[in-house]
């Protein structure tokens, strides 16, 4: 990378860091790089650089800056193996379980946290369930609270819900209106949504499950050690951890239980 | 004149690619240890197939890029499936769920453009059949960072889309059908150690 695109990039992650707190400079650059070139398209800017005095002057702008390089698109159930693994290897081990407490750090636009909603109450484990779901982007919060989805993404998701091997009517879990599809209340009223920052926030206390998943694949690895050493913390013995497929981590006081679904538990020393 | 050493080889073949790289990966890794890194668009797999078979015919190691593994010699990569792959500073590799480009993910653009950022001059980068405008901003963006460019003659390819679009976006060095294009490459390769030899 040439000399002055490395220092705007600095620049940037300056700002953000000092006049914003959002610690980016534990990242992957070539991601970060990548995202804040698809912001400067979108906003019709000459260069990187030009972003600088808008960051500086403009609160909007960094509220924009945010959402563009924080957004990972998701989907209900997407990934079956995961929610199939899940479902075989996690599910049946917290059957005894007097409250199941979830921790779904990095949950975007939430369609992963209700996805697990759904499995739990299929399970017939609703009545003992709270999913906590964070994120460090609040628009992103806002549109997990709501729990309103485009009607027309319904199609796609049912297709990945069947994928998984569900047998229900997966419609009959959203109220259907205005060509926007909401997530049943019931449903909806075990999950609550909070800001959270992995960077630089604390333990999220006795978790029974945390999934974290294509999350850390962004940080470096110094980030990753934090963030592991906080799930750690914030599981519950013998605690679920849950990672994207491809985050195949040797973490000291985890053992892998479902390497296909990528899913880890918590080995107390 | 050309005395720069060539340090990195990336790849990018959508429709038609997998015979494509089966006889283009054994040829390469015949006259060369560069590591050559590959994207190849196919459906999700949780395990890449293609990296055996081309590993069964290569004399380099062929395998999946993991997540911050280090790109080394005598090596071939494959990008894993529904994973963007790039390359960080330090010459290792790092994925990345970010949106698709040209409905493509892993996209070959992704990964030539920090790969381009990243070895600048000295990349080879390769571009074979296929059916959509994957790799053409790539490939740009290599031209731009001083990196040689390599398209498959869309006549010879199984599609033509995808190597046309990357020549009529970029001024490419060398137009080749796809039996020539080790050649070609051993000829860039080679015009270095002539020069020290």
């Amino acid at each position: 990378m040439k000399m002055h695109e490395k220092l705007t990039l600095n620049i940037i992650k300056s700002i953000l860091l000092e006049l914003y707190g959002y610690d980016f400079t534990h990242y992957s650059e070539a991601s970060f790089k990548r995202r804040l070139t698809h912001f400067q398209t979108k906003q019709q800017l000459g260069s990187l650089a030009e972003i600088i005095p808008l960051l500086l002057n403009e609160p909007k702008t960094f509220e924009q800056l945010l959402s563009t390089i924080s957004v990972t698109v998701t989907e209900m159930f997407r990934d079956s193996e995961f929610f199939h693994g899940f479902v075989k290897t996690v599910i049946p081990k917290l059957k005894t379980y007097p409250y199941i407490n979830i921790w779904h750090a990095g949950c975007a636009t939430g369609e992963e946290v209700y996805s697990m909603a759904i499995l739990f109450s299929e399970a017939n484990y609703l009545d003992r369930l709270q999913i906590y779901g964070t994120d460090f982007n609040p628009e992103a919060l806002s549109i997990a609270k709501k729990g309103v989805y485009p009607a027309e993404l319904l199609r796609k998701y049912t297709q990945n819900y069947v994928e998984y091997g569900g047998k229900e009517d997966f419609s009959d879990y959203f109220v259907e209106k205005y060509e926007a599809i909401k997530i049943k209340k019931y449903l909806q009223d075990k999950v609550s949504f909070a800001k959270h920052n992995l960077t630089c926030d604390n333990t999220f206390g006795d978790m029974e499950v945390i999934i974290c998943r294509n999350v850390m694949i962004y940080f470096d690895n110094d980030l990753k050690q934090r963030v592991l050493k906080l799930f750690y913390q914030s599981l519950v013995p013998y605690g679920f951890l849950c990672l994207g497929d491809k985050e195949k981590l040797s973490i000291p006081g985890f053992k892998c239980i479902d390497r296909l679904a990528s899913i880890y538990q918590k080995i107390p020393t | 004149m050309n005395n720069r050493e060539y340090k990195l080889i990336v790849l990018g073949s959508s429709y038609g690619g997998i015979e494509a790289l089966t006889k283009l990966i054994p040829a390469l890794t015949d006259i060369t240890e560069v590591p050559i890194v590959v994207v190849q668009h196919f459906k999700a797999s949780p395990h890449s197939y293609l990296a055996e078979h081309l590993n069964k015919l290569s004399s380099a190691n062929v395998k999946e890029a993991e997540e911050g593994e280090e790109i080394t010699e005598k090596s071939v990569f494959i990008a894993p499936g529904d994973y963007h792959l790039l390359i960080e500073e330090d010459h290792c590799f790092s994925i990345s769920k970010d949106d698709r480009v040209e409905f493509s993910r892993p996209s070959i653009d992704v990964l030539f453009e920090s790969a381009a950022e990243v070895y600048a001059e000295s990349l080879i980068a390769i571009l074979l059949t296929g059916a959509n405008k994957d790799g053409a901003n790539g490939m740009q963006r290599v031209h731009d960072c001083g990196g040689v460019c390599i398209v498959q003659d869309p006549k010879d390819a199984i599609m033509p889309t995808m190597p046309q679009a990357a020549i009529d976006t970029v001024q490419v060095d060398v137009i080749a059908p796809l039996d020539k294009i080790a050649d070609c490459v051993e000829s860039f390769l080679t015009k270095h150690v002539n020069q020290w030899s």
